[in-house]
């Protein structure tokens, strides 16, 4: 299989802020359709990198290409046109309503109105914020985590195939953050989109990356999967940086398929209403349908036998084991 | 209390100048505020891409603003000389900071999330600019021109001083004349014009920043028609031919009815345009060609300095100006050998040699002490001061606040010290009229000069009856006044010191010549033609 051509392409990125360097020779690629998540703790360069990629900010060196056309060679402005760009602080315009918010880059590029009004009715509806009633009100009366969707909205009005988000969950509560991130992640649109993500927040990454790059001091500690990431870390730096965090991570890195080996054999045959999972489910993905649902069992699929909970985190420790 | 009523009828009875100087008071403040808003929104926008520059323009537009208004003026005639310039100048000088101080807090007030998110989308600088910066600054920018406006209205009061106009006339005409409803009369207006701009201005704020062409509409429109309520009238007057002569006239002699209405009703000089201008600014404005005909004191040293010609009063419509010392009559009981003592002046000082006097000190910048101890040797009247008795009792002597009064008072004192026991304390530069004159009543001062007319028509203010019966004679007035001063205050008048310290119109020399003007009949007669 041929691997899909680079959209993003960065060769030798270097940003120096006076003395300190804090982007460092960095190359990498982004896959079209991927989503690549930025990682790292506080000063480790990946704002400043991802404000490089629409050029917010000027590298000092090195090159970057989307879709194939070095970015220097466009107007920044039009090139900004063609890239989705959430920020944590949303930044809506405050004297426009959250329609003409959502329809602004459609608006500076020209696009005829009409489109532009019944593509804002889709996306505000999709985000459940209904537009008939949401479109007139002023970004002011929304609440914190109905101004973000405002936000994904209008990034994604003019669909544009590259989505730059800068910590675009950092500023909501916990609760308003889990429901804005699974409708951000149950977004069609952005499945076909090359998404570069950043955020200091490990579960996050966990669940939004294709792949993770892990940045310190301006260097790329490690770049892949983030199971790879987990399970196979580069260095002690990666190591330690998921420490903390290192069961709930494997939970969600391990999947089914994985700890079949070690679940016991000859269980009763599973009922007709016991639910079914997919092996490529995380073993996260089947607890938590044991907790919410009413059963307390569930089958592989194209497996006869039921697992319970204990079964599958003793299986789960052995796999580890 | 009468006020209200007199102050309706004043209204009512100079509702044409009312009007007018109301208009010219809506041009003065429009057209600064205009200029305020073409210069200051544009450098607060400058400053707010070179942030290095704030604190250096902030600084000096806030050191414009702490300059007295009265002093700016004085500072800007030179360059600018009289009328709407630089009134219009000073007003802009004032609106400049609020305008600008509001325009950078405006734009740097803008949450920097909304310009990165902006930039992200892809605004350029322009559509960033017009399209979220100035539209959510602008409620703050406004704030600063309402600002801007309600100084300007209050300043502009000050154009008067001159001779752009607007209710400064009333105002400063009023306190001239002691006339607290002529200074109402003003002054409410002016109040009101405050009120009436902040309030459009705010209806204008309150279209919101969704309208802004409105709202730049409504200031670069709006402005300018007010404004050209100002010179829409001088063009209109000018198609129909210059005026032949052109005056300015204080305040003071503008407002009383024996000075410009008695001249005008007598001599017929009403088609004589005039502008009103401070007392202290007249004199400059005839000798640098601004205007033609001016009022002035008869013994002004600048008439002498600068070449200028008192035209003669031959029908004699201006009241009489003797100058004499008013004191309390307590002292001279007190201190009999004193009366003589001050009688050494009476009649010693005519109208040239008071001018003279005048002239060393106002022009020649001589110590008034000097000049008055120099003429008082001259005239073999200054004997060396005698040495103070312990405890000796003083007497105090107050003047107003111009050179005349200063050498007179240094003469007096010279002459109590020669030739009494007592001793002298001067209070010089005690301002005008009523703060000389309740000086001396409350009796924190024993003596002052003091002249007739201003005393008959200042203080004593008698009916038009009485004023008909004196007939503008030197005598009749100052035995009227000595009578009047004795029974209602309680203060005495000596013998006058023999010069007539009178208003008087005065031309430039050269001009008066090659128009062949000496009196004031004549003016009239070339004012017909």
């Amino acid at each position: 299989m041929i691997p899909p051509s680079p959209v993003i392409r960065v060769s030798h990125l270097t940003k120096r802020f006076g003395a300190q360097v804090v982007v460092d020779d960095l190359s990498f690629e982004v896959a079209a359709g991927e989503t690549l998540v930025l990682l790292g703790p506080s000063g480790c360069g990946k704002t400043t990198l991802l404000k490089t990629l629409n050029r917010l900010i000027e590298p000092n060196g090195g090159t970057i290409e989307i879709n194939g056309r070095d970015v220097r060679q466009q107007k920044p402005e039009e090139l900004r046109r063609g890239i989705g760009y959430v920020i944590q602080q949303v930044g809506l315009l405050p004297h426009l309503t959250v329609a003409q918010n959502v329809g602004v880059v459609p608006g500076l590029l020209g696009r005829p109105p009409a489109e532009t009004a019944a593509r804002t009715t889709e996306l505000l509806n999709r985000l459940h914020l209904p537009a008939e009633r949401f479109g007139p009100m002023l970004p002011a009366e929304l609440s914190g985590g109905q101004q973000q969707r405002v936000g994904l909205a209008r990034a994604l009005a003019a669909d544009p195939p590259v989505i730059l988000l800068d910590e675009p969950f950092g500023a909501l509560d916990p609760i308003t953050r889990t429901a804005v991130r699974r409708d951000f992640r149950e977004l069609d649109e952005l499945r076909r989109k090359t998404v570069v993500l950043v955020t200091h927040d490990v579960t996050e990454a966990f669940e939004l990356a294709d792949r993770i790059m892990l940045l310190d001091k301006g260097k790329i500690q490690q770049l892949g999967p983030p199971r790879e990431l987990l399970l196979h870390p580069a260095s002690d730096f990666v190591r330690s940086f998921f420490q903390a965090e290192q069961l709930a991570l494997q939970l969600r890195v391990v999947t089914l398929a994985e700890v079949q080996p070690f679940l016991p054999q000859g269980q009763p045959a599973a009922s007709a209403d016991t639910p079914t999972l997919p092996p490529t489910a995380s073993v996260h993905e089947a607890l938590g349908q044991l907790d919410a649902g009413a059963a307390s069992a569930f089958r592989l699929a194209d497996q006869p036998q039921v697992i319970t909970r204990g079964q599958l985190l003793a299986a789960f420790g052995q796999a580890l084991g | 209390m009468s006020l209200l009523p007199d102050l309706f009828t004043f209204w009512h009875e100079q509702a044409g100048k009312l009007g007018h100087q109301t208009l010219q008071h809506v041009a003065l403040t429009a057209a600064a505020l205009g200029l305020g808003v073409a210069v200051g929104v544009p450098v607060g926008l400058w400053l707010t891409r070179r942030p290095r520059w704030q604190g250096a323009v902030l600084g000096a537009a806030g050191v414009l603003q702490t300059v007295p208004s009265i002093a700016l003026l004085g500072f800007l005639i030179p360059f600018m000389g009289i009328g709407a310039r630089p009134a219009i100048v000073a007003l802009l000088l004032y609106s400049l900071l609020p305008i600008i101080r509001n325009t950078v807090a405006g734009i740097q007030g803008v949450p920097p999330a909304v310009v990165e998110a902006a930039r992200g989308l892809g605004f350029t600088n322009g559509q960033l600019f017009r399209q979220v910066e100035l539209p959510l600054a602008l409620p703050v920018i406004m704030a600063g021109i309402r600002t801007a406006t309600v100084i300007n209205v209050g300043v502009a009061t000050l154009a008067a001083y001159v001779a752009a106009g607007g209710l400064g006339e009333f105002i400063f005409e009023g306190i001239s004349l002691n006339n607290p409803v002529m200074i109402l009369a003003g002054a409410l207006p002016s109040a009101a014009l405050a009120l009436a701009f902040d309030a459009g201005l705010g209806a204008l704020a309150a279209l919101s920043a969704r309208r802004l062409r409105a709202v730049g509409l409504g200031l670069l429109v709006v402005l300018p028609l007010l404004a050209a309520g100002y010179w829409g009238p001088q063009l209109l007057g000018a198609r129909r031919g210059q005026p032949a002569l052109q005056a300015a006239f204080s305040p003071e002699f503008v407002g009383r009815a024996d000075c410009l209405p008695g001249l005008s009703r007598i001599y017929g000089l009403g088609k004589l345009p005039h502008g009103v201008l401070a007392p202290a600014l007249v004199y400059e404005a005839l000798r640098d060609g601004r205007v033609d005909v001016i009022d002035g004191y008869s013994t002004d040293g600048r008439i002498r300095a600068y070449g200028l010609r008192v035209l003669r009063d031959d029908r004699h419509a201006l009241p009489p100006y003797y100058c004499a010392p008013v004191l309390r009559p307590e002292v001279l009981r007190a201190h009999p050998e004193l009366g003589p003592v001050l009688d050494q002046l009476s009649g010693q000082l005519s109208d040239s040699a008071m001018t003279n006097l005048n002239y060393q000190v106002d022009n020649l910048h001589r110590d008034p002490k000097a000049v008055a101890l120099g003429w008082l040797r001259r005239r073999g009247l200054l004997k060396a001061p005698r040495p103070l008795p312990p405890g000796a009792p003083e007497v105090r002597l107050g003047s107003k606040i111009f050179a005349e009064q200063y050498i007179l008072v240094e003469m007096y004192a010279a002459l109590i010290r020669g030739n009494t026991d007592l001793g002298v304390a001067t209070k010089t530069g005690l301002g005008g009229t009523t703060i000389c004159f309740e000086a001396l009543r409350g009796g924190q001062i024993d003596m002052y000069p003091e002249y007739t007319g201003t005393g008959l028509q200042v203080l004593l203010q008698p009916s038009a009856a009485v004023l008909d019966s004196l007939g503008g004679r030197p005598e009749a007035v100052f035995s009227y006044v000595q009578a009047e001063f004795g029974r209602r205050y309680g203060l005495a008048w000596r013998a006058p010191l023999g010069f007539n310290n009178a208003y008087c119109l005065l031309m430039r020399e050269q001009q008066a010549t090659e128009l062949g003007i000496t009196s004031i009949s004549n003016l009239g007669k070339y004012l017909q033609k």
